[in-house]
């Protein structure tokens, strides 16, 4: 049984402090979201930006179509909810953490060794560029990413952050891509790969401190 | 739900009493309180108001509702726990720290340290039986209600951990 005085104080307080309706909420979260790829994009043109050297430039369209279509399909999956409110089903969370680095390495080398010479090690490039580059990349669009879910319901936090610590580091993947031609395996996983999983592990970490 | 989160302000309240009795029903069985129950409604009735913007078209309010206040739960509970903890711990140096002179205060420390270290080895759910009977002042009867437990089964769990904290002080002696 329900008080009419709780009731009168929860529509009481729920009139003062008046919510965002929903076209308000999704304005906010997309100038949210499009300020954290803005950023990214901004510090991979202060890198650099395209450097379309030492690869064929079909490969790296090539790679850059494939990374652009994880890092799409790993942001699906990672910010929207689905049907659900409290969001996707564990399974498909932990499809996404396993599906998509895997998909992204293991398309890049497949790609990589259609051209001779393409996965070759580069002496003088063991990754650390790509490594802080990769995490500076990733960095702001996790940001956001957080920043849009911080107040949604997660009954699995953990599993949540990361997907979208890994959706944040495929995009960094896709743009790094259009910036380092070196497919060594050894650089891969170093500089592109360990720097995704850092940031998974930053949005588990992040959630379960909230 | 729908029309709350495209701006009808009106519309919660038609969302609260469909989903308010739920929730209530939900915390009262977990807590056994009234008054904390309800602060469990109203705090998950406000987050997802707060949330209305949020809300997905078609999407279902019960579950999410239901998991809203399970986070509100757990956290209250968390909290609660914590307090239980400071106030145990004070309980525990309060002799000490009244103590006048420098002869009791000793004896104080010592006693508390002692029975700091016998209460230490009683099982959990005698501490619980204990502390809440004889600290929080509880009845055997909302003691049982708080532990899930039977009368019989509270007398039983605070007779032993009296017994136990009798027999490690002095022989025949009071319990501090």
């Amino acid at each position: 049984m329900i008080s009419n005085d709780l009731r009168e104080r929860v529509l009481r307080r729920a009139v003062e402090g008046r919510a965002p309706t929903r076209s308000q909420t999704r304005r906010t979260m997309s100038l949210t979201m499009l300020a954290g790829v803005a950023s990214a994009a901004a510090i991979l043109v202060v890198a650099g930006g395209l450097r379309p050297v030492g690869r064929p430039t079909e490969l790296m369209v090539a790679t850059f179509l494939l990374a652009t279509t994880v890092a799409a399909a790993s942001s699906w999956v990672a910010l929207r909810r689905g049907a659900s409110m409290v969001g996707r089903p564990a399974n498909v969370i932990v499809a996404l953490l396993v599906v998509a680095p895997f998909t992204l390495v293991a398309g890049k080398l497949a790609l990589s060794v259609s051209w001779p010479g393409m996965t070759v090690p580069w002496p003088d490039r063991p990754g650390f560029r790509c490594f802080g580059l990769s995490l500076a990349l990733g960095a702001a669009p996790l940001v956001a990413y957080l920043t849009v879910w911080r107040q949604r319901v997660v009954p699995r936090p953990g599993l949540q952050g990361a997907a979208l610590g890994v959706a944040a580091g495929a995009l960094a993947w896709t743009l790094i891509d259009i910036w380092c031609p070196v497919a060594h395996p050894a650089h891969l996983v170093f500089g592109h790969l360990v720097p995704m999983a850092l940031l998974a592990a930053t949005g588990a970490a992040w959630f379960h401190m909230r | 739900m729908e029309r709350h989160a495209c701006g009808d302000d009106a519309a919660f309240a038609v969302v609260f009493d469909a989903v308010a009795p739920f929730i209530a029903r939900y915390a009262r069985r977990v807590l056994r309180n009234d008054a904390a129950a309800d602060d469990i409604v109203q705090q998950t009735l406000l987050r997802m108001n707060r949330a209305r913007g949020d809300f997905l078209p078609g999407a279902q309010v019960l579950p999410w509702a239901y998991a809203i206040a399970h986070n509100v739960l757990f956290n209250h509970l968390r909290r609660r726990k914590r307090e239980d903890q400071l106030m145990r711990r004070v309980e525990l140096a309060s002799p000490a720290a009244f103590a006048a002179a420098p002869d009791e205060q000793l004896l104080a420390e010592e006693t508390q340290t002692a029975m700091s270290a016998v209460f230490a080895t009683l099982p959990k759910a005698q501490r619980d039986a204990y502390l809440m009977m004889r600290r929080d002042g509880l009845t055997l009867a909302e003691t049982a209600g708080r532990l899930k437990t039977t009368v019989i089964a509270v007398k039983l769990r605070v007779h032993r951990a009296v017994a136990r904290l009798r027999s490690s002080f002095n022989e025949g002696g009071q319990l501090p």
